[in-house]
């Protein structure tokens, strides 16, 4: 994974870094400008499946966008962006994935406000992760039963999402049938 | 005395009302003393109402004789005419300046009494809160010191006691406050002192500042970093937790409070599935029971957390 922009939102990640902002040249960091494609080149970014643009100026990132789609067709591309009318650009420009910052965080104060309970329990799971989730495959002999018809709630517990091959299945209904290769998903208590 | 529109008004009808009560007087005074005739307070009011409109015509016990009703009659007319059409010109340029104003400020939203919440800061996030909020019909006010014309606000800062009292803090339900760390701790402090019960959501942009925002009174504290680095760092690995909660896509989650017939009965006897949707976990005095077993008996207060069935998932 390259990261560029190395600020207080992306220095946790566990990544090769690009920016201008640190001196010394530990492993893992590049000193350079990400606008350049010769240095997105020497992060080696025709090899890696995956990038995230944080470079804090959306400007800068929708560049940035672009070039790494043109370096790489195939590469995986994650931008944060400040301004909502900058969204769809980014998107244009190459992006699979875009975080506007003030819609992550006005999700999360309009939760804190609206749901309270419901935003301590998202909290848990997300961020203090005093509350886990775990996965488990599907037993074979429930293959091909509904999941209203088996065991499964008073076993284990509620069933909150079922991974299918690349799908995620939310909150399925208790009529859903059992797959082979499912995965279940449970919250840990 | 100031001369606002709404004074401009009462005074021109004062002015009228007493020029009316003029002409009828002068009138009676002529007819009565001088002309010697009988006279009607009918016909005094119809003699000054007739002059001042300019309507002109007067019928014979309306009218005045004499060469002083004459001569009052001429004066009266002048200074009803200077009267009306100066006050009529003092009236409508303030109106036509008012009817411009709020046609390009737009409507000026009354502010919320009650049950509202207050947002200290104006800027991408409080556009994006005021979107959502008005959408589920939460009242709210901003507080800045450049606040938005056409939202409900106070000009001032969220800091300073004034603000927050002209905000009537003392009655909402909930404060955001949007601004830098240091002025949130303070909006903290000086909100927490002025209402108990408040819910105080703040930002902050460190982990040393989200504790100082915490301590100085606020409920929830956000750490804006933080919460975008997980975000990043979910999607960037492919965690399923990132999908199930945070993507677009997400689960929806909502709060239902026990009470009533639901209270003392184990979940596997409500029907919840079938009324409302996926229990994810109860809430009950201050903590979270995850997973619960249906075997668990519902008590009155708690909140079930749960998962809309998919029909009211929208």
């Amino acid at each position: 994974m390259i990261v560029c922009g190395y600020n207080e939102i992306t220095k946790n990640l566990n990544a090769k870094f690009i920016d201008t902002s640190f001196e010394d040249s530990r492993e893992n960091y590049i000193w350079g400008n990400p606008e350049d494609p010769e240095i997105l080149k020497k992060a080696g970014i025709e090899k890696e499946d995956i990038i995230i643009i944080a470079t804090g100026d959306d400007t800068k990132n929708i560049y940035i966008t672009l070039l790494a789609r043109n370096l790489n067709p195939l590469i995986n591309i994650g931008v944060v962006l400040k301004k909502q009318e900058n969204v769809e650009k980014a998107y244009k420009a190459g992006a699979n994935n875009v975080l506007l910052e003030s819609e992550i965080i006005g999700r999360e104060i309009l939760n804190a406000l609206l749901n309270p309970k419901a935003a301590e329990l998202i909290n848990m799971v997300m961020f203090s992760e005093s509350l886990n989730l775990y996965a488990i495959q599907l037993p074979a002999r429930y293959i091909g039963r509904r999941l209203r018809d088996t065991d499964i709630r008073k076993r284990i517990g509620m069933v909150i999402a079922i991974k299918r091959g690349d799908k995620i299945i939310k909150n399925p209904s208790p009529s859903t049938i059992l797959h082979k290769g499912d995965v279940l998903i449970f919250f840990k208590n | 005395m100031v001369f606002t529109l709404k004074n401009r008004i009462i005074l021109f009808v004062l002015m009228v009302i007493s020029l009316i009560l003029m002409g009828s007087l002068g009138f009676l005074t002529i007819k009565i003393y001088i002309e010697h005739e009988p006279a009607t307070l009918t016909d005094a009011v119809y003699f000054s109402v007739a002059t001042i409109s300019t309507l002109g015509y007067f019928p014979q016990s309306s009218a005045l004789h004499s060469d002083v009703g004459k001569w009052f009659h001429i004066i009266y007319l002048a200074m009803g005419l200077a009267i009306i059409f100066g006050g009529i010109q003092t009236i409508i340029g303030p109106w036509f300046e008012m009817k411009i104003q709020r046609a390009e400020r737009g409507w000026r939203a009354p502010l919320p009494k009650d049950a509202h919440v207050i947002i200290c800061g104006y800027n991408e996030l409080t556009e994006y809160l005021t979107k959502k909020l008005k959408m589920v019909g939460v009242p709210y006010i901003i507080i800045d010191k450049n606040p938005p014309e056409n939202l409900p606000h106070i000009e001032g800062n969220c800091s300073e006691i004034k603000s927050l009292k002209a905000a009537n803090i003392d009655r909402a339900t909930a404060l955001v406050t949007l601004l830098d760390e240091k002025n949130n701790a303070l909006v903290a402090l000086t909100a927490r002192s002025m209402n108990d019960e408040i819910n105080i959501i703040a930002v902050s942009t460190s982990e040393s500042g989200e504790e100082i925002i915490k301590k100085s009174g606020a409920n929830v504290v956000i750490s804006k970093n933080m919460l975008l680095g997980k975000m990043i760092q979910y999607w960037a690995t492919g965690d399923y937790k990132y999908e199930i909660f945070a993507s677009v896509e997400r689960l929806p989650v909502k709060e239902y409070r026990v009470k009533g017939s639901m209270a003392g009965k184990k979940i596997s006897e409500v029907k919840f599935r079938e009324k409302y949707g996926t229990i994810l976990a109860i809430h009950r005095s201050g903590k979270i029971i995850a997973n619960p077993s249906p075997d668990l008996t519902l008590k009155s207060g708690d909140t079930i957390i749960y998962s809309p069935r998919e029909s009211d998932a929208q």
